[in-house]
């Protein structure tokens, strides 16, 4: 992602010192993880469009009251993200079905930009669907948005211990679902794993 | 983001990874020009800081606004809006009222208690220019003033958050706010009426989370 977490702290120092471009740094790094976070929740991507911006506008106003948080930026942001998404799925009264979303998303995607199959993309999106709530943002923030296990735990406002949980207990569903095999003796990860991030 | 999370799939995961990846790839990333506009609100947002802070060159400079200028619009409109002299000008929907939040927003304590009174007592102006507007019968300074409510309690909701004497605060304050939103989504100005009613859900949905916190 091109910037260490030093480079990350000290681009929020600039910013909230009033370093405009600084900020401009912070979306061009994160805009990405926080756009997957979102579209992850939610049904249209025109939506996911929307929330991500509004999210960084929120990020910007709050920025004078990110200090003595005691959280790393990256679960900050995602704090907002989250709460964001929340806000908008209750209001709108939507609840991400990615297996619509899956059939409608088409319309997005050239085809030559997938490596793999369209039924396996759809597969995916149908797998992502049946999980939990809590588990499809685990997924979201470790791996669609790139979190670490802290801070994936910090915008969850949950332990470290249980957003692992969360990602083993989901990866485990979405090998099932798209009748992926396990990994031999060993090699599968568990929320006690020592390999387990 | 620290190095040891670069990889949450495990060894042995590898076709899930590759699955997912090409999800994300395919799904969930923003076209060239998605990205423009969001990056473009974004300057826009910085950018009006800056122009409200009369700084010369904000119109031409991406993220040029230094924290100075910032500063000194803070204390200008503050001065000004202490002065009375541009009420107008920052009365809910008007154009300076972004401003006039932002500055708000800004010169909020840091200490929790406090912090949330301070919030408390930006809701309730919210919701007096809500009642101001909708008995003048100014639609418009009715919805900037309720979706800035909806925008002030969500921020509230997760400040207070872990904090008992806080969010009782807020608890009371929205316990008596919900019942006059309520009489607003009635009789607020039609164009007003879609923020009333979020502004509304939103209150109504702060109070049950608090309520299971």
């Amino acid at each position: 992602m091109g910037l260490d977490d030093a480079a990350i702290e000290r681009l929020v120092d600039e910013a909230r010192s009033g370093d405009a471009s600084a900020f401009g740094h912070l979306f061009d790094h994160f805009h990405l993880p926080v756009y997957r976070y979102v579209a992850c929740r939610v049904r249209r991507s025109s939506d996911a469009e929307d929330l991500t911006q509004s999210i960084f506008v929120k990020a910007l106003e709050a920025l004078p009251r990110y200090e003595s948080r005691g959280i790393p930026f990256g679960g900050w942001l995602f704090r907002l993200a989250r709460n964001a998404v929340i806000d908008f799925v209750r209001t709108s009264h939507e609840h991400a079905d990615l297996a619509e979303s899956a059939e409608r998303a088409g319309t997005d995607v050239a085809p030559d930009d997938l490596a793999v199959t369209r039924q396996e993309i759809e597969a995916v999106g149908v797998a992502l669907s049946v999980l939990t709530n809590e588990q499809r943002d685990a997924i979201a923030l470790r791996f669609f948005a790139g979190l670490s296990a802290r801070e994936a735990a910090d915008a969850m406002g949950k332990q470290e211990g249980t957003v692992r949980g969360l990602q083993f207990r989901a990866i485990a569903a979405l090998r099932r679902q798209l009748l992926i095999d396990a990994p031999e003796a060993g090699m599968s990860g568990s929320p006690e794993s020592p390999r387990m991030p | 983001m620290d190095d040891e999370m670069r990889d949450p799939i495990e060894p042995g995961e590898e076709e899930l990874a590759r699955r997912l990846q090409a999800y994300a790839d395919a799904r969930m990333t923003p076209s060239d020009e998605a990205t423009a506009r969001m990056r473009a609100t974004v300057e826009t947002a910085l950018g009006s800081l800056g122009r409200a802070a009369h700084e010369p060159a904000a119109a031409t400079r991406r993220f040029g606004w230094r924290r100075s200028a910032a500063t000194l619009l803070a204390g200008g409109l503050t001065l000004a809006i202490v002065a009375g002299a541009a009420a107008y000008s920052t009365r809910p929907g008007a154009p300076f009222y972004a401003a006039r939040l932002w500055t708000e927003a800004v010169n909020l304590p840091t200490a929790i208690v406090v912090r949330a009174q301070a919030e408390v007592d930006r809701l309730e102006r919210r919701i007096q220019e809500a009642r101001d507007a909708s008995d003048s019968g100014d639609a418009g300074a009715a919805d900037a003033a309720l979706i800035a409510y909806s925008t002030i309690l969500t921020e509230a909701a997760s400040e207070v958050d872990g904090f008992p004497d806080a969010m009782a605060m807020l608890e009371a304050t929205l316990t008596r706010e919900v019942v006059v939103l309520a009489f607003l989504v009635e009789t607020v100005p039609e164009p007003a009426m879609i923020a009333a009613t979020q502004a509304l859900q939103t209150c109504n949905m702060t109070l049950d989370e608090l309520n299971d916190r």
